[in-house]
């Protein structure tokens, strides 16, 4: 015959003491315990707090802006260091064609007592954008020798003329 | 409070609006029994009361993977074994040998007995403590819960022929101790 359990058949007696009350209050503090621990499980801490997550987005960050400012730092010195080296203007697509100044008093005193002088600077002031825009266009190695030297005799008459007149149109034009 | 039956418990524990019901009814149940069974293993009641607590714990967090294949008190002197197995093995660590535990429970038997306490009671508990491990566990699950081998042999993970060899071997070891202490 099959043995079977009895949970209600008093049990063999102990030598040992059991604080009065003790099984009523068991269960009543295990259940607590086991629902906080529960509770605490499913909830778990992050291996990582928010503080290690914001030091982690903050250097991230950091290397980014070092990157693209280290990135950007070449594509704008390389081509001032190299201008620079040759003595080129910066840009010369930003610059505007010179024109004669308008004629103050003072000249236009002078050009009634010098027919010719007002004739070149009559001609200086019809021509002066063809010659500025020839020195804009004439690159930055070229020098001032190369530019004199593709002017024809009548221009550079022409700016002779220019020169004795007005000193300030002759060095707007050279530059 | 004891009218429930494992079915009832289990299913109350099941559902999460009377989980906390069913295992208040559990422990109403069971609670005597698995700390008597734990008492006798570690004889200080603080330590009875601790291991007690984690076993029901562990019941409570794992009641939903219990699939039936044993009867529930089987599984819960399982549980409570193994927290007194794992409280052995925790202090084997500081005293060295499972010698110098039993020395050491049996010097806890004496502190908690008093005049009252029946001195055949006494002496009978400490020929068990001198038990080695394995044959103690038998012995007390065999003679006090009075639980059928093929229980035990869930218990403890042992075949049935062990254990009766086991029995056999403590009770041996039992009855000529009490013999030489009378």
């Amino acid at each position: 015959m099959k043995e079977e359990f009895d949970l209600d058949k008093p049990q063999k007696p102990m030598p040992y003491q059991v604080p009065p009350g003790f099984f009523e209050g068991i269960t009543h503090a295990t259940l607590k315990e086991a629902k906080r621990r529960e509770a605490a499980t499913a909830t778990p801490k992050s291996a990582f707090p928010w503080q290690i997550w914001a030091m982690a987005a903050s250097v991230a960050v950091l290397l980014a802006v070092g990157y693209f400012l280290w990135a950007d730092a070449p594509t704008t010195r390389q081509p001032i260091a190299k201008a620079g080296g040759q003595h080129a203007p910066v840009a010369r697509h930003e610059a505007k064609p010179v024109l004669a100044p308008p004629v103050t008093p003072k000249a236009q005193k002078k050009i009634e007592s010098k027919p010719e002088a007002a004739m070149a600077q009559e001609k200086a002031s019809n021509r002066e954008p063809r010659l500025a825009t020839r020195k804009l266009e004439a690159g930055p190695e070229e020098s001032l020798d190369n530019l004199l030297a593709s002017l024809s005799d009548e221009e550079v008459a022409e700016l002779a003329a220019i020169a004795a007149s007005e000193t300030y149109v002759y060095e707007e034009s050279l530059q | 409070m004891n009218e429930a039956t494992d079915e009832q418990i289990l299913f109350l524990f099941q559902n999460p609006g009377t989980k906390d019901k069913g295992f208040t009814l559990l422990m109403d149940r069971y609670n005597r029994r698995i700390y008597w069974h734990i008492r006798r293993l570690v004889v200080a009641h603080e330590d009875a009361q601790d291991l007690l607590q984690e076993t029901f714990i562990n019941v409570y967090k794992h009641l939903h993977t219990f699939n039936g294949d044993s009867k529930l008190y089987t599984w819960l002197y399982r549980v409570a074994t193994n927290e007194c197995l794992r409280l052995f093995k925790e202090r084997k660590r500081f005293l060295g040998s499972f010698e110098e535990i039993s020395e050491k429970l049996v010097d806890t038997l004496h502190e908690n007995s008093t005049l009252e306490s029946d001195q055949v009671l006494v002496r009978l508990q400490e020929a068990i403590l001198r038990l080695p491990e394995k044959q103690r566990l038998v012995f007390t699950l065999r003679y006090y819960d009075e639980l059928p081998y093929e229980e035990i042999s869930k218990i403890l993970d042992s075949s049935v022929s062990s254990l009766k060899t086991n029995y056999h071997l403590a009770s041996s070891k039992v009855k000529a101790f009490m013999i030489k202490e009378a």
